[in-house]
């Protein structure tokens, strides 16, 4: 395809053209940009449940010092995070509180890691002393949980202007 | 006072506590703004007093490495920016979110690739790409959302 540049610069240097494309843009929020943290969250929890099952479910148990049964709850709290945030971005009845429900979860397990494991480093960089990194991660994927359960996954518009 | 105005005057405490409950999720787009500026500006202004150590860990172009850095503490401020009112704060989030992409993706290419999972070993002692990945998909939700503002 040939690009006329005439033409672009014709269409570029019309009066107001940048405050058009800034209101274009403005008005322009598509309803599916929630579906690159949904696939995230998913990916992300869905995989290290389903990779505590795989290693066995005891064995983390042991290297958290849980009981057997928190640890449990845990992995198949992670994967239904995982799978409640995808099926919520659904057009279906009860998406909504699926999305909620699977970003409490998120929430309350990621604030259970940063005590466990992380707290007080934020960095993601591993030490010796903290050698799964710090923080920041965890705080990321606990702000999406929380942003989940706040808004069901919908875009909501932001205070006026 | 009558127990009716008792009543009443509960009720109407209660109608302005919903009515905050109600108007939070028109607030929660702060959290991951927050979250994500906070890591970006940590690791911008981290970067400068060692920049000479990142660029020689990284491509060894120190203005390549100068230009990261940069980059990544103007996603921070972008984001944070982007929050508030005002004519451009819609194109602030849009360009915050649009700059962290290729920032993570050199970043998974350098370091990450092609380990998943965050925790660390011996041959990926940075972990592996799902933090960056992570970045990556609120740097897009911002980049696609914008500031919605009624």
């Amino acid at each position: 395809m040939r690009i006329r540049w005439t033409m672009v610069a014709q269409t570029a240097s019309r009066p107001g053209f940048a405050t058009r494309t800034l209101h274009f843009l403005r008005e322009s929020t598509p309803a599916y940009a929630d579906w690159p943290l949904r696939i995230m969250i998913a990916a992300v929890f869905l995989f290290h449940g389903i990779s505590k099952l795989d290693d066995g479910v005891a064995g983390f148990a042991d290297a958290m010092g849980l009981s057997i049964g928190l640890a449990w709850l845990v992995t198949l709290g992670e994967i239904a995070a995982g799978a409640l945030v995808l099926v919520g971005g659904l057009v279906i009845p009860g998406a909504k509180t699926m999305s909620r429900f699977a970003g409490a979860l998120v929430a309350i397990i990621m604030v259970g890691a940063i005590v466990k494991v992380h707290w007080p480093r934020w960095a993601f960089d591993p030490t010796d002393d903290f050698p799964m990194g710090g923080m920041e991660f965890q705080v990321v994927l606990a702000a999406i949980g929380l942003w989940f359960f706040a808004t069901g996954g919908r875009l909501v518009k932001e205070v006026p202007r | 006072m009558s127990p009716e105005t008792r009543s009443v005057m509960h009720s109407e405490r209660e109608e302005a506590v919903m009515q905050t409950v109600q108007g939070l999720p028109v607030h929660a787009h702060w959290l991951p703004r927050v979250a994500v500026a906070a890591v970006f500006i940590f690791h911008g202004f981290q970067k400068f007093p060692y920049i000479d150590a990142y660029a020689a860990a990284t491509w060894d172009i120190v203005p390549l490495a100068y230009l990261v850095a940069y980059m990544e503490v103007a996603a921070g401020l972008l984001l944070l920016l982007g929050g508030m009112r005002g004519q451009y704060a819609d194109i602030a989030t849009r360009l915050g979110g649009l700059l962290i992409i290729p920032v993570m993706i050199g970043a998974i290419a350098k370091a990450h690739w092609p380990r998943f999972s965050f925790v660390p070993t011996e041959a990926f002692p940075i972990g592996g790409m799902e933090f960056q990945l992570t970045l990556i998909a609120v740097g897009l939700f911002f980049f696609l959302r914008g500031s919605p503002r009624p």
